[in-house]
């Protein structure tokens, strides 16, 4: 396909203050080589639609606002090429999600899952006032889970969620916040344990979420498997240390 | 909307803007026992400070330990060209140590050294070693640790996509704004006895920039109007190159790094054209001689097909793939990542790109207030302290080291005062300005509008400048301003509407730029003006600055601020080996 030839793609609408089912509309987009899906929902919204309804902000894959699902598959529409070989692209917004307006989505739900874990990290040394001694070998894996930019790709992704086998399941990216806490070498107080609360064995690592994440973090690898184990730890290890500490509470 | 319908909200501090300067802000005046609300134009975390790469400044000394506060203060007056607020420059060096330590007592994580220390890189322009940073993502990290301090603190609501469009005022003080809530399209009245503006910069208001979308100075524009004073407007930081294509990648930083591998710079009709402007040190030369040959062959018809105007091409094929993929591994991802573009095997397109705002709403240098009672100004929006020309690594330090002091005073202010009374009519006044648009059966797409003003801002007011563009720049914004606007379509989520309100933004924050750099005969810093091309150090030790009387945009000249007299010894003597 060459340049400023037309490609089709579909996007699906919907203002929940009007409409009670969401509606499919076709546009036609010039295509140029190199564009991203962005380009031409920003295209649409400029030329056919003016209140298309859809987030961006950086362009370059860091703020974690323009995820969509792009043919079922949710990726940030700024990263995501359209190639001429892709057949209909289809575009709509993230499916577990409520909708606000056509591709802008309600992640709150999100942030409501994990905030009741207290996700803080908490360290006694705080009071000292000096700079901590940290190796990088200690580092290394809480650094890679904290470069999650909160695009909620993951969340979207996943199947227990996706397919409402368990709503209460707190989700890959929740898990991956709590754990990169968890994995901060000063951390006092471990989120891992209080997992089972978020429902984590309705994940039954299948890792689709770390094929998703365009910050190609290992979400299974790194935090889902490690909070499960830590969570069997605690559980063998807890009735054992009852028993040999002395001040058993 | 009628009025009865319009929600208000009290709380004791507004805060406008929910990047690293308004978080910390919100932090420290939450501690003060202050409620608060956070308002963002996007959602929390998604805003520009999260896009920061290289690193935040502080003369901890681990690598270089002769490093300390005055050196740093030294090498951020010399590249601020003497134009910058001594006494803010002192503020940011001695307190940039105490910030790091409270990042890092907040779990934030930074790279460290073979001894476990905080890691420092050499970032141009400083004496010594002293940029912290974590990895390439460094404003990501520490936005993720300041929002996990938000959230733990009950007193600070956020709000996400609201965009404040206007500050209401008292003969003598604040007393609130109003906010459009996008989500719902209904605008809220917000009752506050401070107003805390960290709206960020304007790097959008020109055609190519590596800012986000949601950065054109709304700051200025709801300062202007409540009557505080602007300055420094002229003063943009340009960089040499940065990605033209597609839409959505356009400005996206391309390192220099390129260029000093081998790449060669090539126009639109594939010549080399820098043996026109430096024969000798061709693509190596200075940065400002590159900008401005790359700007010159686009501006003369030179250039590349994309993006409206064009830009160059960038090649450094000719060194081979495995060299390239050594070299500069992050060049080849980012343009496939964002542009499909495999610069082993093509050259990459790209342009001179506006990176930061210097200027912009002038307040006190120990707490940020403005001329306007119970008003502060801080981070990017804040002008002063970076003078004439930003150190890389030094805006982190800046909206969190004066993010915390205005938080702090805005608090204590708040304390000691009461609400003020909500004055009606100009609330109703901006109500109509809000909701017009759509009543218009005709008028002009505010997009378009937005396009052309880029563009005469890039081509005029950018890079380089002269009187003659400058001048025919400012007659077609007025012309732009006399359009009006139409938006179509419902109240909910419209994204027409907030460029509506951007482009408002715009042409006032735009006509502040331009203003100023006409009134600034000389170069320096990252003004240069092709027809005053020398610093004129007799005249020109002065802060242009903008202000709102009943006749328009006024605009006069200060000397800057005296430097105490240690400072100033220190910025001549310090040794500058790592430019
Ligand atoms: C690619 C890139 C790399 C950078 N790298 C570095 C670096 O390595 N080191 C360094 O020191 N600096 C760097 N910078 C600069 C630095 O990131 C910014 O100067 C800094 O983050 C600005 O922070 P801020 O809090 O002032 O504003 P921002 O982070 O821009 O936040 C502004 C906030 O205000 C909100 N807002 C704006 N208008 C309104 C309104 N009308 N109503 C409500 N909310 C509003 C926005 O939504 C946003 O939340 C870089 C910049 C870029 C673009
Ligand atoms: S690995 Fe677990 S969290 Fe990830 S997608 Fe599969 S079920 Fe969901
Ligand atoms: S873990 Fe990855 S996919 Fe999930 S929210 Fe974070 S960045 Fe997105
Ligand atoms: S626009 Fe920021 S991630 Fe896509």
């Amino acid at each position: 396909m060459k340049d400023n030839e037309k490609i089709t793609i579909e996007i699906v609408l919907q203002n929940p203050e009007e409409d009670k089912e969401p509606q499919v509309e076709r546009f036609s987009v010039p295509f140029e080589k190199g564009m991203r899906v962005l380009d031409a929902v920003i295209y649409v919204q400029e030329n056919f639609r003016p209140d298309l309804a859809y987030r961006w902000n950086c362009g370059e894959g860091i703020c974690g606002s323009c995820a969509a699902e792009v043919n079922d598959r949710a990726v940030l529409m700024c990263k995501h090429e359209m190639t001429p070989d892709m057949k209909i692209v289809r575009i709509a917004p993230m499916n577990v999600f409520p909708v606000i307006k056509d591709l802008v989505v309600d992640i709150s739900e999100v942030y409501k899952k994990v905030l009741s874990f207290k996700p803080h990290f908490i360290s006694p040394q705080k009071a000292t006032r000096e700079f901590w001694t940290m190796h990088e070998e200690q580092t290394k894996e809480a650094a890679s889970l904290r470069t999650c930019i909160d695009c909620m790709i993951c969340y979207d992704t996943c199947h227990v969620l996706r397919n409402h086998e368990n709503k209460n399941f707190i989700g890959p990216r929740n898990i991956v916040k709590l754990i990169g806490i968890d994995k901060h070498p000063k951390n006092t107080f471990e989120h891992a344990p209080l997992l089972e609360k978020g429902d984590i064995w309705s994940c039954n690592v299948t890792r689709c979420c770390t094929a998703s994440c365009p910050q190609n973090i290992k979400i299974t690898e790194d935090s889902i498997i490690y909070a499960k184990e830590r969570i069997m730890s605690e559980k063998m290890w807890k009735p054992i240390k009852l028993l040999f500490s002395k001040d058993k509470k | 909307m009628s009025r009865n319908d319009l929600e208000t909200i009290t709380t004791d501090i507004l805060i406008v803007g929910a990047g690293g300067a308004g978080l910390r802000a919100a932090i420290a005046a939450a501690d003060a026992g202050m409620t608060i609300i956070v308002a963002g134009k996007s959602m929390l975390g998604k805003c520009h400070t999260v896009m920061a790469e290289g690193g935040i400044n502080a003369s901890l000394g681990n690598i270089d330990p002769q490093d300390n506060w005055k050196v740093h203060a030294a090498d951020t007056i010399r590249e601020g060209q003497f134009l910058n607020d001594p006494r803010m420059v002192e503020i940011l060096a001695k307190e940039a140590t105490d910030i790091i330590w409270e990042l890092e007592s907040w779990g934030c994580l930074f790279d460290r050294t073979p001894e476990g220390k905080i890691m420092q890189r050499a970032f141009g322009g400083h004496t010594f070693r002293r940029t912290c940073h974590i990895g390439d993502h460094t404003g990501l990290e520490i936005m993720q640790t300041l929002m996990a301090e938000v959230r733990r603190r009950e007193r600070i609501t956020t709000m996400d996509e609201v965009i404040m469009t206007k500050l209401l005022t008292t003969a003598t003080a604040v007393a609130g704004a109003i906010g459009l809530n996008l989500r719902t399209g209904n605008a809220y009245v917000i009752k506050s006895k401070a107003i805390i503006l960290a709206t960020g910069g304007c790097g959008r208001v020109y055609r190519v920039s590596t800012n986000p979308l949601e950065t054109i100075g709304d700051g200025c524009f709801l300062a202007y109007h409540a009557g505080a004073e602007l300055m420094d407007m002229e003063m943009v930081q340009f960089h040499p190159t940065g990605m033209l294509h597609p839409k959505t990648a356009e400005g996206i930083l391309v390192t220099e790094s390129v260029r000093g591998e081998g790449g060669i710079l090539l126009n639109g009709l594939g010549e080399r054209f820098m043996k026109n402007y430096d024969p000798i040190r061709m693509e190596l030369s200075t940065r400002d001689v590159v900008s401005r040959a790359i700007f010159t062959e686009i501006r003369e018809g030179r250039g590349t097909a994309h993006n409206r105007q064009g830009g160059v091409w960038l090649d450094i094929t000719h060194k081979g793939k495995a060299f390239i993929e050594k070299k500069l591994p992050k060049m080849v991802k980012q343009f496939k990542d964002f542009a499909s573009v495999d610069i082993t095997k093509e050259k990459m397109e790209v342009a001179p790109t506006a990176h930061y705002t210097m200027g912009g709403v002038r307040g006190h240098a120990e707490t940020g207030a403005t001329s306007v009672t119970g008003l502060y100004a801080v981070g990017e929006i804040a002008a002063g302290v970076h003078g004439a020309n930003r150190l890389g690594g030094n805006s982190l330090t800046d909206i969190l080291v004066f993010g915390r002091r205005a938080g702090r005073a805005a608090a204590a202010y708040a304390k000691r005062t009461t609400h003020a009374h909500l004055p009606q009519k100009q609330i109703a006044k901006e109500l109509r300005r809000l909701f017009e648009p759509f009543t218009r059966k005709k008028g002009a797409r505010p997009h378009v509008l937005r396009e052309k003003i880029q563009d005469l801002m890039w081509k005029h007011a950018g890079i380089f400048r002269t009187q003659k563009g400058l001048t025919a720049a400012l007659k077609q914004l007025q012309q732009l301003r006399k359009q009006t606007m139409q938006v179509q379509g419902s109240r909910r989520y419209n994204p027409e509407w907030a460029t509506y309100l951007d482009v408002n933004c715009m042409l006032l924050t735009c006509n502040a730029i331009i203003r100023s750099a006409l009134e600034r005969r000389e170069s320096r810093g990252a003004h240069a003006r092709e027809d005053y091309p020398n610093k004129d150090d007799n005249h020109w030790l002065m802060n242009i600055i903008l202000f709102k009387d009943r006749n328009g945009m006024q605009l006069k000249r200060m000397p800057v601020p005296p430097s105490t007299l240690e400072l100033a010894r220190v910025s001549e003597e310090a040794p500058n080996e790592r430019q």
